[in-house]
């Protein structure tokens, strides 16, 4: 299952995964084992070597040293990423930034025919540049970002239409 | 001493160096971008003015700009921090042409050092040792390879005119060379508008050591050795003094091979030679006309403030300190904090701020550009704050440093932190064993599973969430005691397939 969570006003996607004695909690690329007891009017969360007994109250976590505000904000279910899962060949797929920042460089055009793993934009944020490539093979619909342009996280640049297979 | 001093920087450093010229009875004047209107480094001048647009070039990179700046404000005196145009040799040509003292180098000896090939010359003539190389531009490819089995591989290629370890190609055999060759030309004309490049011995699990050197018309100061062998891509990470590598003699060489380099190129103010430290020998790296990010742990040993000294020198007065009256107590050690992720191969992560808390405490201090609320633009320099910390001596000092990683919060981005506090859980770090490339060679950003303890209660309060029940029912959950029983797997997937989208999004209490 897929969430996003606010704490204190920080946003977080994240996902839980249920295995036997616990969950995996993955937060963007980190992984987090953590066992839960539910206790009286309480939850006991074992996480690394520390065991947090937590409390909601109203949409407040409260924690034995602190009280963080907690809200709910998107819920995705379950469900592989979305790039692979409903888009199969011919259809479209929205390619995103990875990170807020410039784009230096557009290198493919509408029409253009791409590869797995191409670069289609440059992106360059605090002095490091940060290459998008195209998740399959098709052919680029449309490029939503030109050079120069600031972009957010998570914004789409591009779209792909997915290469059908060929004779097969 | 003039009275009106313009901070031609952003971040951590502007505040840094205005603490200093505050407390010497200067007015300060900063500059900031169209990003930075809502900057902390704002707070700390008397006085403001916006220099263009958020892009470097526009703004804290644009000469022209900066000089009318100065102008409007009336400022005597600029101090350009590091990076930006620090170390250009044409800015501080234009300060001195437009009346304004350069807090730093005279530009001719600004432009020797930016040189690398004229730097190098000039150490070696000096007696300075440097490392096996040509002390020409390479015009082929075929030169390259000539040269190279020369020296014998692995060799690097750098630029002429690079600096921060861009451009540098490291080749360990012949057939690698013509690529690296063309790669690292297109990288150096690309960053530097030079694509000059030459050539050296590559040293394998080399350590660098730098020596902090302050220059009047009249004496000169060298301070005890920086090591700063903990990088990524030739940046640095970690630096701390002194070197857990050198010795009261090879000290005193260090030292003395540093000032006598400084002196005979005609250097002024404050400036850093660099060394490769291998075998027990050394040789000359580069000089960084500047004051440098690590300065912070030079002053926790010796006490001197060398932004102070900086000034005085600027103005005439000369330093404060002579080599004799140096003294030095204990150990000191620097972690950069970057706005980056170490968890996704240090991915930028520029953002708003929405929790921080420093560490504090006796032997502890943080320079730091930021504060709760801070946003930090994705056109800058990663750096956010400076970790330091003292101690009597290295393990208490990484003690020290272990506990202050721990009480520093910063939320709302990503920051390096969790690297720092794996690299110095190595026991190569913990016994002092250190090379510019271990944490590549010890893959310690591979293994980095967690993000610290701040992401480890957001993943507890996410278990308990969905432990009891509350994540399945949406974005809203009413306020009630979760049912304290019949509770299983099967139960919780139970719930999750009734729950899901059932409630829209926007709907929050």
């Amino acid at each position: 299952m897929r969430f996003r969570l606010d704490v204190d006003g920080e946003q977080r996607d994240i996902e839980v995964q249920p295995m036997a004695g616990g969950f995996i909690i993955r937060i963007d690329g980190a992984a987090y084992r953590a066992r839960t007891r539910l206790a009286k009017d309480a939850v006991d969360v074992r996480i690394g070597a520390k065991t947090l007994r937590l409390r909601f109250q109203g949409d407040e976590a409260i924690l034995d040293d602190g009280i963080h505000r907690v809200r709910l904000v998107e819920v995705t279910g379950e469900g592989p990423d979305v790039i692979e899962s409903p888009a199969g060949p011919g259809a479209v797929v929205e390619v995103r930034s990875s990170m807020p920042g410039r784009v230096v460089r557009v290198a493919v055009a509408p029409g253009s025919p791409v590869r797995r793993g191409e670069t289609l934009v440059v992106l360059e944020a605090m002095k490091m540049q940060n290459e998008i490539p195209a998740p399959a093979d098709g052919v680029v619909r449309q490029v939503v970002v030109a050079e120069g342009e600031t972009v957010t996280a998570d914004r789409v640049v591009a779209l792909i239409e997915l290469r059908r297979p060929s004779a097969s | 001493m003039f009275r009106r001093l313009l901070i031609t920087n952003r971040g951590e450093i502007a505040i840094r160096v205005a603490r200093t010229a505050r407390e010497m009875g200067i007015r300060t004047i900063g500059v900031y971008s169209e990003a930075d209107r809502s900057a902390l480094h704002r707070n700390a001048m008397d006085e403001t003015l916006l220099i263009g647009g958020a892009l470097p070039s526009d703004s804290y990179l644009n000469i022209e700009h900066v000089l009318e700046a100065a102008r409007v404000a009336r400022a005597d005196a600029i101090h350009p921090g590091y990076g930006f145009l620090s170390e250009n040799p044409s800015f501080a040509t234009r300060c001195a042409e437009a009346g304004l003292l350069f807090v730093g180098p005279p530009p001719h000896a600004m432009a020797l050092s930016g040189d690398k090939i004229a730097a190098r010359k000039s150490m070696a003539d000096e007696g300075v040792p440097v490392t096996r190389g040509v002390d020409r531009p390479l015009r082929s490819v075929d030169e390259a390879r000539t040269v190279a089995s020369e020296i014998g591989y692995p060799v690097i290629f750098k630029a002429t005119a690079g600096g921060g370890g861009i451009g540098m190609s490291r080749v360990d055999r012949p057939s690698e060379l013509p690529a690296a060759f063309e790669s690292a030309r297109s990288v150096a004309l690309g960053n530097f508008g030079n694509p000059d490049l030459f050539l050296e011995k590559y040293l394998r699990r080399a350590r660098h050591v730098e020596v902090q050197v302050l220059l009047d018309s009249r004496d000169a100061v060298g301070f005890v050795e920086r090591e700063c062998s903990v990088q990524r891509r030739h940046q640095k990470l970690v630096e701390e003094t002194p070197s857990p590598a050198v010795d009261r003699s090879l000290r005193s060489r260090l030292i003395d091979t540093a000032v006598r380099g400084l002196r005979a190129i005609g250097y002024l103010n404050a400036g850093t030679v660099e060394f490769l430290l291998h075998d027990g020998r050394f040789t000359f790296n580069e000089v960084n006309a500047r004051l440098q990010v690590e300065h912070p742990i030079t002053e926790m040993v010796t006490g001197v403030d060398l932004v102070r000294q900086q000034i005085r020198i600027a103005a005439g007065d000369g330093l404060e300190i002579s080599q004799s009256d140096l003294t030095r107590h204990g150990h000191a050690m620097e972690c950069r904090v970057n706005a980056e992720d170490p968890l996704r191969n240090f991915l930028p992560s520029p953002g708003r701020i929405v929790g921080y808390r420093e560490p504090t405490g006796p032997g502890v201090r943080v320079d730091s550009g930021v504060a709760a609320g801070s946003f930090v633009p994705p056109y800058y320099d990663p750096l956010v704050a400076k970790l330091v910390v003292h101690a009597r001596n290295r393990r208490k000092a990484i003690e020290h440093m272990q506990s202050s990683i721990d009480a520093f919060e910063i939320r709302g981005v990503h920051t390096n932190l969790p690297f720092h506090r794996a690299l110095l859980r190595r026991p190569e770090f913990a016994q002092g064993n250190l090379w510019t490339t271990m944490v590549a060679d010890l893959r310690i950003a591979d293994r980095l599973r967690s993000r610290g303890p701040w992401e480890e209660r957001i993943a507890a309060i996410a278990a308990a969430l969905f432990a009891s029940g509350r994540a399945a029912r949406g974005p809203t959950f009413p306020l009630e005691r979760p049912s304290a029983t019949r509770w299983s797997l099967a139960g919780r997937r139970e719930r999750l397939v009734g729950g899901g989208h059932a409630v829209s999004p926007r709907r929050r209490w």
